[in-house]
C-alpha cells in the first residue's frame, strides 16, 4: 500500500458546537460534538485510529495531526 | 627462525581474539545475536589472515600481496553497507526508532572493528619476525588490541553534559519540562498519565562545544531511542502521545528529555542518558575555530 504522506498537516478536527464559528471548514474532516466528554471521546478514536496525535487549540478545537 | 605456518596461525588467532574482543562489548547495539555473531566473527577471521600473510608475502618479495589488503578494504566497506542496510530496516519496525545518523554510527563501528583485526595480526606477525619470540609476539598483539579499544572508545553524554532531574508540568494543553514548553497534549486523560508515568531530565552541556554537539537532531533521537530501550516505554504504535521527546531551550542550548516509561525511576532515566554515546557525526568543535572562540566569551 502507497503511504499518502500527511505528515504535520492536520487530518482532522473535532470541534464543540459551540464553538462552531472558530474554524471555517476547507478540506480538512471536521467533527461537530455536543459535550466536552464526547470530543474527547471522538478525538481519541480518530487519533487511535490515524495514528495522529490530538492538540488543544484551546478554542474549543481539537486537530488530529500526525508528526 | 620459526615458520611461516605458525607465525601466520599466531597472527591469525590474535587477529581473531580482536574481533571477539570488540563484539564482547557490543551486544547493547547488536541487532541479532548469534547469527550476527558468527557471521561477524568470520569476518574478522578473513581479515586476520589478510593481515597476518602480509608481512611473510613482503619479505618473500612478493610485492603483488598487498594488493590483497586494498581488496580487503573494499571488502570490510561492504560489511558497513551491511550493517547499515539491516539496522535500517529493523529500525522501522521499531516504536521509537535509532534514526539514520544513530545507524550510521554503529555501521561505522562495525567496519573500524575489521581493522582492528588486520592491525593486530599484522603487529603479532612483524613483532614475532623480529624477535623470533612467540610470546612477545602475543603480548604485542594484546597490547595493540586493548590500545585500539581505548582509541575507538568515543565519549559518552556524561562526558559532554551534566543530566539533572527536571520537573515537568502543564499550562493548559502545553507540556513544559522546567521552562521548555514540550508539545500541545490534546486529550485530559492523556496528559493525566503524563504526570503520573512521565519522568523528565535535562541535559545541562559542558561548553559550547557540547552546546552545539548536543542540538544535533540525529544524537537526541538516539538519547530517545535508548531510553525508551533501556527503561520500558509505556506506548502503542497508535499513541503518539507517549513518544519519548528531546528538546532544545532555544534560550540557553540545554536539552530537555521527557519520556513516559514503564519503569518511572529517575535515577535509571539519567544513568541511561549518560550512557548515550556521542555520534562522531554529531560531533561540533566550535571553540577550534576562531571566529568560535571570539564568540564564546
Amino acid at each position: 500500500m502507497g503511504d499518502v504522506n500527511l505528515l504535520n498537516e492536520i487530518i482532522a478536527m473535532v470541534v464543540l458546537k459551540n464553538f462552531k464559528d472558530n474554524v471555517n471548514n476547507g478540506s480538512v474532516p471536521t467533527f461537530y460534538t455536543d459535550t466536552e466528554e464526547e470530543r474527547e471521546k471522538i478525538a481519541m478514536y480518530l487519533s487511535r485510529i490515524t495514528k495522529g496525535m490530538v492538540h488543544d487549540l484551546e478554542n474549543g478545537v481539537y486537530i488530529i495531526v500526525k508528526h | 627462525m620459526l615458520q611461516y605456518t605458525s607465525i601466520i596461525s599466531v597472527g591469525i588467532f590474535m587477529g581473531t581474539l580482536a574481533r571477539l574482543y570488540l563484539l564482547r562489548v557490543d551486544y547493547r547495539q547488536y541487532p541479532s545475536y548469534p547469527q550476527g555473531y558468527i557471521t561477524h566473527l568470520t569476518i574478522g577471521m578473513v581479515a586476520a589472515a589478510l593481515g597476518a600473510v602480509a608481512i611473510p608475502a613482503l619479505i618473500e618479495k612478493e610485492y603483488t600481496a598487498v594488493t590483497f589488503l586494498a581488496l580487503a578494504v573494499q571488502q570490510f566497506r561492504e560489511v558497513r553497507n551491511m550493517e547499515r542496510e539491516s539496522i535500517r530496516r529493523i529500525d522501522e519496525t521499531e516504536l521509537v526508532p535509532r534514526g539514520s545518523a544513530y545507524i550510521e554510527d554503529i555501521a561505522k563501528v562495525f567496519e573500524a572493528r575489521n581493522y582492528v583485526s588486520i592491525l593486530t595480526s599484522l603487529g603479532t606477525v612483524l613483532t614475532i619476525y623480529l624477535t623470533g619470540n612467540l610470546l612477545i609476539g602475543i603480548a604485542s598483539g594484546l597490547i595493540i588490541m586493548f590500545m585500539l579499544k581505548k582509541f575507538m572508545d568515543g565519549q559518552l553524554i556524561k562526558d559532554i553534559a551534566i543530566v539533572k532531574p527536571a520537573k515537568m508540568w502543564f499550562k493548559g494543553s502545553i507540556l513544559y519540562v522546567d521552562e521548555v514548553a514540550i508539545i500541545n497534549v490534546g486529550l485530559k486523560e492523556a496528559r493525566e498519565i503524563i504526570l503520573k508515568k512521565g519522568i523528565a531530565a535535562k541535559l545541562i552541556p559542558k561548553d559550547d562545544n557540547a552546546r552545539a554537539t548536543l542540538s544535533n537532531l540525529g544524537l537526541r533521537q538516539a538519547i530517545a531511542h535508548n531510553i525508551s530501550i533501556q527503561l520500558g516505554i509505556r506506548k502503542e504504535e497508535d499513541m503518539p502521545e507517549f513518544t519519548p521527546l528531546v528538546k532544545r531551550n532555544e534560550e540557553n542550548g540545554e536539552i530537555v528529555v521527557i519520556t513516559v516509561a514503564m519503569e518511572p525511576d529517575i535515577e535509571c532515566l539519567i544513568a541511561a542518558i549518560e550512557r548515550v554515546p556521542v555520534l562522531e557525526s554529531a560531533k561540533r568543535k566550535p571553540l577550534e575555530s576562531k571566529a568560535g572562540k571570539i564568540a564564546s566569551d
